[in-house]
This record gives structure tokens, sequence and C-alpha cells, in this order.
């Protein structure tokens, strides 16, 4: 079998081809739709066009203190969204009649989208750091509340009886069945969760910035540079698909059970 | 020897605001270290003694006593593995077993080629056998058991039935075993507490040779009574 047979075949198995042929033929179409001058190259830069100015940022170092800057602050609004819905989950399920007293505050603030809160965020967090964060971690914390709590208060009671007759502490019967019970629900919650921080960032980028992805997409919009605002928006996609990837690595290394079906 | 002496034991519960007797002033006395079964119909009130025994829930009246302290194990009617751990690892859960007694218990309940697995991926009488082991692991003097083969199909029942008397044999740990099973509760008992309606309607002492023809006497005799009882015209 020659080299390139072998390379090919190494793709179709790890179904490499299968996930991005749908990319490919996005960009054939979007390089056609350039060639036949369907809309003027300010409307819609071809893939070429795109490809140089995304060259040309990573050269600068524009783009990578783009992505680093926007990173930290998704880190940052993601890690605090988890404790807190955590700490909240916990709460709940530790003292479940306490949760008539916070639950229509939790879904009345989820339902109201963060930008609209900026300008009071502006007001009352200054333009520094602070309100883009909030705006992250209003944006992410709601999906992941929502599945730890059904993780953990939704434990099986028929395994909690077991814990009971096996002799277990309140302490023990947290730990080693409702935590672990609860992990898938907690995983997806952090997917979902890193999604809603990922679109978050435009509206958080919105508050005064100077750095990050979503400011790089609203400057170019500004400067009326379409392809700058297409490599932005497309490193966001790379940036959740490669955070994804990582979540659902781990999943799969919690959660070994779920894949020995 | 320790007995079990349950007196005048009363038990309702409250769905939808209509109040339902499940133990009427149900009085038994068990040996601890016998096999004691408990035969009734589906909704008589079997599962919930045993509940109210092993001290899942209380009770409102009447008094339940152990005539010395021991420990009760308690093995249900669903395997109620943890889903997330192995087999080896669930017949170890929430106690510290030496690795070589953790070997033994799998041998005994004849899992140890898969000790490895997940509950998942364990048919439902090796879920079942998993159970046991974790029940067997406690060093229980008292083994409750709900019921625990009823969701198993004939053949894999006889099995753990026989491979029960087996380990009753090795650890001389005593049971209460819940059916609703007539020959499964001759093939296995020292002594059958038919229940009825909450309450213990007949006790009938088994002989003590356990290798039993059930289609002859004295099992025959012991299975009209007991049916002419189940079955008259007020507990159908």
């Amino acid at each position: 079998m020659s080299a390139a047979a072998t390379v090919a075949l190494f793709f179709m198995e790890v179904g490499v081809v299968k996930r991005f042929l749908i990319f490919i033929l996005i960009i054939l179409l979007w390089n056609l739709a350039c060639q036949l001058q369907l809309w003027t190259p300010y409307i819609l830069p071809s893939p070429a066009r795109v490809g140089s100015t995304c060259l040309a940022m990573l050269r600068s170092g524009e783009l990578t203190a783009a992505i680093t800057i926007s990173l930290q602050r998704i880190a940052i609004g993601f890690v605090l969204a988890f404790l807190l819905s955590f700490a909240l989950a916990l709460v709940g399920c530790r003292f479940p009649r306490l949760r008539p007293y916070y639950s229509y505050l939790i879904d009345f603030v989820r339902h109201v989208p963060p930008l609209s809160l900026i300008p009071l965020l502006i007001l009352w967090a200054g333009i520094g750091e602070a309100p883009k964060i909030i705006v992250i971690v209003l944006a992410a914390f709601a999906p992941i509340l929502l599945n730890i709590d059904a993780g953990l208060s939704g434990c099986d009671k028929k395994l909690l009886e077991v814990g009971n007759v096996l002799g277990l502490t309140p302490g023990q019967q947290f730990w080693q069945i409702r935590l672990p019970y609860a992990l898938p629900n907690i995983l997806v919650g952090l997917r979902i969760g890193l999604g809603y921080s990922l679109r978050a960032i435009i509206g958080a980028e919105l508050v005064a910035a100077s750095s990050g992805l979503g400011y790089l997409i609203l400057d170019a919009q500004t400067m009326s540079r379409t392809d700058k605002a297409l490599v932005g928006i497309i490193f966001i996609g790379i940036l959740g698909l490669a955070l994804d990837t990582l979540l659902k690595r781990l999943s799969h290394k919690l959660l070994p059970y779920r894949e020995e079906e | 020897m320790t007995t079990l002496q349950i007196t005048d034991l009363c038990k309702s519960y409250t769905i939808k605001g209509t109040r339902h007797h499940v133990l009427r002033q149900l009085s038994l006395t068990a040996d601890c270290d016998r096999i004691t079964v408990i035969l009734g119909k589906s909704g008589c009130g079997k599962t919930t003694l045993l509940r109210l025994i092993c001290g899942l829930e209380g009770y409102e009246s009447g008094s339940l006593k152990l005539s010395a302290p021991i420990n009760i194990g308690m093995m249900f009617q669903e395997a109620r593995l943890m889903p997330w751990l192995t087999c080896r690892e669930n017949i170890s859960f929430g106690q510290k077993l030496p690795r070589q007694e953790l070997d033994q218990l799998l041998a005994t309940v004849g899992l140890t080629s898969f000790a490895d697995a997940y509950p998942k991926q364990l048919s439902g009488g090796m879920q079942q056998r998993t159970a046991l082991a974790r029940t067997l692991a406690q060093h229980s003097q008292l083994i409750l058991m709900d019921e625990p083969f009823a969701a198993l199909d004939y053949f894999t029942r006889l099995q753990l039935q026989q491979e029960l008397l087996c380990i009753k044999k090795l650890t001389h740990m005593g049971m209460i075993f819940v059916t609703h099973n007539i020959d499964e509760a001759m093939t296995i008992a020292d002594t059958i507490l038919v229940m009825q309606k909450g309450r213990i309607e007949k006790k009938i002492d088994l002989p003590v040779a356990k290798e039993r023809d059930l289609l002859s006497e004295p099992y025959l005799s012991y299975k009209k009574s007991i049916l002419v009882s189940l079955l008259a015209p007020d507990n159908i």
C-alpha cells in the first residue's frame, strides 16, 4: 500500500474526513460565490483573502493577543459561573426547603439577556474587566446550575438507600453516591456553559474593550474590514470546538462506564 | 441464639389523602441464624416489613426487638449497583475489604472473570450475584432479602437458590427472605411465615434436610395449605 493510501485510510478510519467534509464543502461554495462575483468583496471577501488576512494577523501578533485575552476572560467567567452554580446546587441539595426562596430569582435572572444589562454594569462596575467577566458569568451560570442541580437533586433514591443500609454517613453518601451519579449531568452543564461563555464574549467585549476576539470583530465592523471580522468569527468557532473536544475527552475519561456499552 | 421479636407492628401510608394500612398489628418471632421466608401476595406488606426491620422507615406503633445487637444487611429486589463502579468495586462499596477477601467473594458468587466489568455489561443474574457479594461483604449476622431473584428467569433463579443455600452452609448467617413464590419458599426455608393483609397468618416449620422433592409429601400438603390460605375468597 502506498504512503498516500495509508494516510488516506488513516483519515477515513479516525473519521477526520467525515467531520471536516462539511467545512471543505462550505469553503468551496464560498469560493465559487466569490468567483462568480455574486457579492462585492466588501460584503463577502474570498477565502483566500480571509486566509491571507489571518496569516498577517498571526504574524503581527494581533490575533494571538486577541485569543489570549478572550480566553482569559472566558476562563475566569466560566470558572466563576461553575463555582457559583455548584455552590447553589449544593445548597439546594442539602437544604431543599430553601429552594422556593431563590428558585424564582434564578428563573428571572436566566431569562434576562446578559447584553441588556451592559449599560447598568458599566454604571455599577465601571469599564474595567469586572463587567466583562460578569456578562460571561451571567451567560454561563444558569445552564450549568440547572444541570448540576438536576444531577445532584435527582439522585436515584434507591442507590441512596443502599448507602443507608451499608451505614454510610451523609458526607460519604454525597461523595460516593450523589456526586458520581451527578457527574454526567455536571459535565453536560459544563459543555453547555462553555458554549454560552463563548457566545457571551462579544457582549462582554462591547464594554469599552480594547482587546479580545469580540473587540476584534467589533473593531473590524467599524473599520469595514469584513475579512478581519470573519477571521475573528472563525477563531471563536475554532476555540469553541477545541474546548468542547477537551471537555468531551474529559467526559470519556471520567465516565468510562458509559463508553463500554 | 439471637431472636427477632416483632409485636403488634403497625404501619400505614397516606396516598392522596387516603390512609392505607400496610401492617396491621403484625407479630412474629424469627431466629436470626435460620432462613425464615415471609411468603405472601403482592401488596401484603412484605417489603414494608423488611424496610422497617432494617431501619429504612419508621413504624407507628408496636415493637421490633432483637435479643442481642447484631449486624443486619439487606439485599433489594433490584441489584442497585453503582453504574460507575466495576463489579469488584461494587462488592467492596462502602467498606474496605482486603484483596484476598474480595477475590474470595468474587469466587463465591462465580464472578471472578467479570471482576472488572461494569453493571451494564452483566446479565441480570450476574448483577444480583454482585449485589449478594456486596451484602456478604458486610459480614452481617442477619440478611434481609427482598425478593432478590424475582426478576430472574426460572433457571437462574433455581441456580441462585442453590448458591444461597451453599453460602448459608459456609457462613452460618441467618436470613429473612421475602418472596411470593411458594416453590422458592419451600426450597430454601427453615420456616415459612405466610403473610396476608399486613399480618402473619400461618407458620410452617419445614424439615431440616434441604434436598427437597417439592412434588412429594410433606411439601405437597404444605403447598396446598399455603394456597388455601392465600386463595381464601376474602384474600383474593
